[in-house]
């Protein structure tokens, strides 16, 4: 081997070991920067989840409602009103609505609670089973278009909401309902 | 000279200063008789306007309102008040379709019950969890065309003197029933049942030491009829300036049930001075008597 043949192969060992400790910086450049980019690219698009999925609160639902819909004089009911009747401890709740028709012979009934865990729901659904039979009860042999109304609603959960609509606009109060919550 | 002249002077400011002071006296002394006086005086205008709000809030606070659907109306009412009324704080058990004859079936299936804290209850079991003193009570227009006018009003009794057994120390209000609109009822359930009915029913409370409150003619058109301002649905059921009144009448009754509170209890205390004079008159006259005979025994 010439001398100078051994000198193209040193230059070309040090060009590749050049190369190679290059890439070899740019790689674990790229990872430990790729690490939280790759963080900030799941934050982001978990960020972006929320976005979209972020459900309004309950008071937004409601204002919806009542802006969307004519409640039939509607009554908003406190945390005394929810225990008494319903047994239902306004101290688990995050928020919530509990709206009821101040005429006695009206079933119209709106309420959407949201639980602060999500181990509660199946008693508040429990709960909100007892306003609807309660209703039923009241309007069977008395009011038999209520009635009607009151047989159509359903109690719902979803996530850490439960929510009961009895109206005649029941489908437009739950589409309002399930939008606002979806985000 | 000037030793008189200073001597007038002296004497000239201690008569003023005397004179001063006694008015000061005196005007501190008829302030302290006016103000006596007012409140001698707004003692007596309170009474005469009854009950303050907290009075009152206290008073129907320690109540519950038992009914039916006039009853769920007046709880709605209530519930849409702001936080410092007095009927805010009232509690219900009340549930459309309820009567009397309602009341005595067992809580069992579809039997329409008020509802206590989720569960349905007969009334004299859920009275005494609430923790009240005084029940009033509406029952009957859902009675009238089952059992009749005197059946209704027995079934009325039976279902009274179960909460009266249950809970011996509340009081008893019977609230009148109210009436249809002109030629709305049907069958016995009409203006003249319901006029008869509450006559039983005012009857029924002076017999038992109950009370009993008539809601139906504040809201009538002075011809035993529901007045058409005061209906909410051209039948039978209130609206919200009916029970504006209701809430008129409950002020002026918790008045009147204070001031015969009152009346009893001064009655009382009469009573107990009168007792306790006589026994001084006969300590003292026995003192005298011994006292007299200490004294001849010591002749």
């Amino acid at each position: 081997m010439h001398a100078a043949d051994i000198k193209i192969k040193k230059y070309i060992v040090n060009i590749t070991m050049a190369v190679f400790t290059g890439a070899v910086l740019l790689l674990g450049g790229c990872g430990s920067k790729a690490e939280p980019a790759s963080s900030d690219k799941v934050e982001s698009t978990d960020t972006t989840d929320k976005e979209t999925a972020t459900p309004k609160s309950i008071e937004e639902i409601y204002q919806d409602i009542t802006q969307a819909v004519s409640l039939a004089s509607p009554v908003l009911m406190d945390d005394d009103f929810i225990m008494n009747y319903y047994g239902i401890d306004a101290s688990i709740l995050e928020e919530y609505v509990f709206s009821m028709s101040e005429d006695a012979t009206q079933a119209e009934t709106v309420i959407v609670m949201k639980a602060k865990t999500t181990s509660d729901l199946d008693d508040l659904a429990a709960c909100l089973q007892v306003v609807v039979d309660e209703k039923k009860n009241e309007m069977e042999n008395y009011l038999p278009e209520q009635f009607t109304i009151v047989e159509k609603s359903e109690v719902k959960t979803k996530g850490s909401y439960v929510y009961l609509v009895i109206s005649e606009q029941s489908d437009a109060i739950l589409d309002i309902i399930e939008k606002d919550l979806a985000g | 000279m000037r030793r008189k002249m200073m001597v007038s002077t002296i004497l000239l400011a201690m008569l003023l200063l005397g004179d001063y002071t006694g008015a000061t006296v005196y005007a501190s002394e008829e302030k302290t008789t006016k103000t006596q006086e007012t409140e001698v005086q707004t003692k007596d205008e309170a009474k005469e306007e009854g009950l303050t709000e907290e009075e009152l809030a206290q008073y129907y606070g320690d109540s519950v309102f038992v009914g039916d659907s006039i009853m769920v109306g007046f709880r709605n009412y209530c519930m849409k008040k702001e936080e410092e009324s007095f009927v805010k704080g009232i509690q219900f058990l009340a549930v459309g379709s309820y009567s009397a004859f309602n009341a005595a079936k067992p809580v069992k299936g579809d039997n329409v019950h008020p509802l206590y804290k989720g569960k349905k209850y007969q009334l004299w079991d859920a009275i005494p969890l609430m923790d009240v003193k005084r029940v009033f009570i509406l029952l009957g227009m859902n009675d009238i065309s089952i059992l009749g006018l005197e059946g209704a009003r027995d079934q009325y009794k039976e279902v009274i003197d179960k909460i009266v057994e249950a809970c011996p120390d509340v009081e008893i209000h019977i609230l009148s029933t109210t009436y249809t609109l002109k030629g709305k009822g049907g069958g016995k359930l009409n203006n003249e049942n319901l006029a008869k009915y509450n006559e039983l029913l005012q009857e029924m409370a002076e017999e038992n030491g109950w009370g009993y409150m008539d809601i139906a003619t504040p809201i009538s058109d002075g011809k035993g009829n529901l007045a058409a301002e005061y209906c909410s649905d051209d039948f039978v059921h209130l609206s919200s300036a009916a029970y504006d009144i209701w809430e008129t009448e409950l002020r002026e009754y918790a008045n009147t049930q204070q001031l015969e509170v009152e009346a009893e209890t001064e009655t009382v205390i009469d009573n107990k001075s009168t007792v306790d004079t006589m026994s001084t008159d006969k300590i003292s006259a026995e003192k005298t008597t011994k006292e007299q005979e200490d004294a001849r025994s010591r002749y």
